[in-house]
């Protein structure tokens, strides 16, 4: 059996540098997507609030003397900028949640993608019977996929879109 | 292209190089061609005459076959004295020796196209094997 295998070892060789190619093509493209896929708050697109750290201090400072004074003098969470998307394909919302954040002005995946921490205390806090859910459901971290249409990066990380 | 896809194919083109190595490169050929010559030269050694070993070409395989006549003593040796048999499966390379005129005692080596095949699948196998250990294993980011 040596002597065989000694005979074909060039061809041995190939399909040995086939099977690495193949393998390479499979799993450095897969790390490597997930690895550049995955947001990071930092590096996500600026709402109007801002996600600096002064941006937050700046908006909590506003909370509190609105409190003080007793206005509401948070703004409101941005407007939608475009036609609404289908919330429901988040993973986590259903009918009554997507028509929750809907009251609430939020229609589509780039504004919940642009939300400052702040923003999203302040939706959560009005969000009833779904508070929690906002942070539980990583929706804003599905919505920066969705919102770049990164499906694949999407459903390596969140599992099948419609599933 | 779907993972199973890229898979298949990578043993497709495995599988056609194969193919090729063996056939139109000939080198199938070659190599029974060696053995063979390596064959007889053993049987040459012995000074034996009126005994003929080939291997087989349709299709090629590692089974050398002896036709012609000898006894017992010739075929099988004695004692620590190999005999015709004994010196021709110790050539490197001979997956298996029979005598035409006897019963097929033990099952013959595969066609040398398909163990061809199989060496180059397992290499690939292989390939594949290592380049997970190398790129795919999942590998520890923290203490979590």
């Amino acid at each position: 059996m040596t002597d065989f295998v000694q005979n074909n070892y060039l061809l041995v060789a190939i399909a040995l540098i086939v099977g690495l190619a193949i393998a390479f093509s499979l799993f450095r493209g897969r790390r490597s997507l997930a690895k550049d896929a995955r947001p990071r708050r930092d590096l996500r697109r600026d709402g109007p609030e801002g996600n600096a750290l002064h941006d937050e201090y700046s908006a909590a400072t506003r909370d509190v003397a609105g409190e003080i004074l007793g206005i509401d003098a948070h703004p409101n969470i941005p407007g939608p900028s475009g036609p609404p998307d289908d919330l429901r394909m988040l993973k986590g919302v259903g009918p009554k949640l997507a028509a929750q954040l809907n009251e609430n002005g939020v229609t589509r995946f780039d504004q919940l993608a642009r939300l400052s921490a702040n923003e999203v205390a302040l939706l959560d806090s009005r969000m009833g019977a779904f508070q929690g859910r906002i942070a539980r459901d990583r929706l804003v971290e599905q919505a920066c996929y969705l919102e770049r249409g990164d499906k694949d990066g999407f459903e390596a990380r969140f599992g099948k879109l419609g599933g | 292209m779907p993972p199973l896809a890229k898979v298949l194919a990578g043993l497709v083109a495995v599988l056609a190089a194969s193919w090729a190595w063996h056939g139109p490169m000939r080198r199938g050929e070659a190599y029974v061609g060696r053995l063979e010559r390596e064959a007889r030269a053993a049987v040459a050694a012995t000074g034996m005459t009126g005994v003929e070993v080939t291997l087989d070409r349709s299709p090629l395989a590692r089974n050398a076959t002896f036709t012609g006549t000898a006894n017992e003593f010739q075929r099988r040796g004695l004692l620590d004295e190999p005999g015709l048999t004994g010196r021709v499966a110790a050539v490197p390379g001979i997956a298996r020796v029979r005598w035409a005129d006897e019963p097929v005692r033990e099952r013959a080596a595969l066609p040398l196209l398909a163990e061809t095949a199989f060496l180059a699948t397992l290499a690939y196998l292989i390939g594949l094997a290592l380049g997970w250990l190398l790129w795919g294993r999942p590998r520890r980011t923290g203490f979590a």
